[in-house]
């Protein structure tokens, strides 16, 4: 060290710059502007993380990342009380956001933002009657239709109607009144359900040109004052799945012309709902076409314990109304998402902000992925 | 709700360890990022001096007890958002330079003081952005969103100037009537 200290200045940088092979090959110059794209299609192991930036409505963002890799892909921003939608055929995210003109103030505007998979870049802002729903995180705010043709956009302003916006020509192609009843949920022929506030069912369908074609009402099926059915659904196969806060499946068929009200079934044995055993969680239910549906519980149920964090999942075959398995979470849960294929994961984001991964059949922990904002609240599969 | 303090928390938590290796502008970064949870944070109130809790406020009416600026205030049974108790508020007024909604969702709260149950309205205070301060979550009687009027998650900031939600009060309407 002594005689290296001793060698002057200028000559070891000298040295260090001729010095053959001493750090490799020389480093090439690199291009500016430089900004990664992603490989199109996405894997099956892409999911979309909400953060509905409690703390700063109007900053919110969805999270695009990949639960094999852990890796973070890239981001969407987006306004207050946001929604997010895709379509693998179109490869795009539809992202529905309330924005004002100057930040807090100036006037209102309700967008669909289109943005691309391969480079998550703005491919249309559509403009929306400004009357869309502003709600805490709710998947029954906007859908796509079962033929990738149309997003429905939930109004409520407090009057409620449904916003069809044609995804070919990314225009509005009609609003549609449904007072008394919200959400919308797709059925398999291009129409959709809702809810309604008297305990009914609304089926409407779509002709071409994205207008009603027709609208069927059931009887009254949804006890809301007693045991109201969550809104917070799950779609198995050609079937809704509704989930009552006491823990009773309504399941809805929607495969065929005209919804079916189907049986319902319970999620808990008459001792484990004495034992207060009851769904729970933000969104708490995931399905799989395969049959299976995955509820979040918690086992301090309570009349308003139905927002709680989930302690487990428990799986179920809804064919049988069988329960396969109970998976105990590694930190409690909030919203759940179950991804395709032959052996779906379950996905949970959890009190602490991050994404569990879980093995969907057994339960077995996986891995997590953190630092996904400021308060995520939901995920998306994205397949 | 513990488990909505766990999660800001935990998010301001993060920030906060991260900004050691950033420097001025990661603190401040941190800081803004945590706003709404500073006084929760044992990091952030080492780093900014801010005092230990809100400070204990009365309604200086015993027939109207507990402190508002406390999630388990009576009146808070069906309350979902940042109290404005807690932002320049009152459990009945919002805070300067907001707006209040003119319509709003309402829930049915006991009073421990006379024994009554009331109607309360939950008006939402529009046009700055999120409080941040006393976030509380409770769900009694919370309806899903298709019975509106009985659902806390609706941003309420309708026919306001502004749809920007900033914080929650919970006016008294009047005594419940008793169920037939």
């Amino acid at each position: 060290m002594q005689k290296f200290r001793r060698i002057p200045q200028h000559a070891a940088l000298a040295l260090l710059l001729v010095w053959p092979g001493a750090a490799g090959a020389e480093l090439q110059s690199e291009p500016i502007p430089n900004v990664v794209t992603l490989s199109v299609p996405y894997p099956q192991t892409y999911a979309m993380v909400h953060d509905f930036a409690f703390g700063s409505l109007i900053d919110s963002s969805f999270s695009l990342v990949d639960i094999e890799t852990r890796r973070f892909k890239g981001m969407l921003s987006a306004g207050q009380f946001a929604t997010l939608n895709h379509s693998v055929a179109r490869g795009e995210f539809y992202v529905g956001e309330t924005i004002h003109s100057r930040g807090v103030r100036g006037e209102r505007g309700d967008f669909v933002a289109v943005y691309d998979f391969a480079n998550l870049a703005l491919q249309a802002d559509i403009e929306l009657p400004p009357r869309r729903a502003n709600t805490v995180v709710n998947l029954g705010n906007s859908a796509v239709t079962a033929d990738d043709r149309f997003l429905l956009v939930f109004n409520q302003n407090p009057g409620t109607s449904v916003t069809v916006i044609d995804l070919d020509s990314r225009a509005v192609a009609s609003e549609i009144p449904a007072p008394g009843c919200a959400l919308v949920y797709p059925d398999e022929a291009g129409g959709f359900v809702m809810l309604c506030g008297d305990g009914r069912l609304l089926a409407v369908t779509l002709d071409e040109a994205g207008t009603e074609a027709g609208r069927w009402s059931s009887e009254p099926f949804n006890d809301i004052d007693n045991d109201p059915l969550s809104e917070k659904a799950a779609k198995v196969g050609g079937a809704w799945h509704f989930v009552s806060y006491g823990g009773e499946v309504q399941p809805i068929d929607v495969s065929g012309d005209t919804p079916r009200i189907l049986g319902r079934w319970w999620l808990t044995s008459a001792e484990e709902r004495a034992a207060n055993w009851r769904p729970a969680g933000w969104h708490w239910t995931a399905g799989h076409d395969s049959g299976r549906l995955w509820v979040g519980m918690t086992p301090d149920g309570y009349e308003g314990s139905h927002k709680d964090p989930a302690p487990e999942a428990w799986l179920f075959d809804t064919g049988s109304g069988e329960r396969l398995a109970r998976f105990e979470l590694r930190v409690p849960g909030l919203s759940f998402a179950a991804t395709r294929g032959e052996e779906p994961k379950l996905l949970a984001v959890n009190i602490a902000g991050q994404l569990d991964i879980y093995d969907g059949s057994t339960g077995e922990w996986l891995r997590a992925v953190g630092s996904l904002g400021e308060t995520p609240f939901m995920v998306h599969a994205i397949q | 709700m513990k488990w909505l303090d766990r999660l800001t928390e935990n998010r301001t938590r993060d920030a906060a360890r991260r900004t050691s290796r950033r420097g001025f502008l990661g603190v401040l970064g941190a800081l803004t990022a945590g706003a709404g949870t500073v006084p929760l944070l044992p990091v952030a109130r080492a780093s900014t001096g801010a005092v230990d809790d809100i400070p204990a406020q009365h309604t200086g009416n015993p027939e109207d007890p507990g402190d508002p600026s406390t999630c388990e205030y009576w009146r808070y049974c069906g309350i979902d958002g940042f109290l404005c108790s807690c932002c320049g508020g009152t459990q009945n007024a919002c805070p300067p330079g907001t707006e209040m909604s003119p319509i709003t969702w309402i829930g049915t709260c006991h009073n421990p003081a006379d024994g009554r149950n009331y109607v309360i309205s939950y008006n939402d205070c529009c046009g700055k952005s999120s409080c941040g301060r006393c976030l509380c979550n409770r769900n009694e009687d919370d309806r899903p969103v298709y019975r509106p009027q009985a659902n806390n998650d609706i941003n309420w900031c309708m026919g306001t100037r502004s749809t920007v939600y900033h914080c929650s009060t919970a006016v008294i309407l009047g005594v419940a009537l008793e169920d037939a």
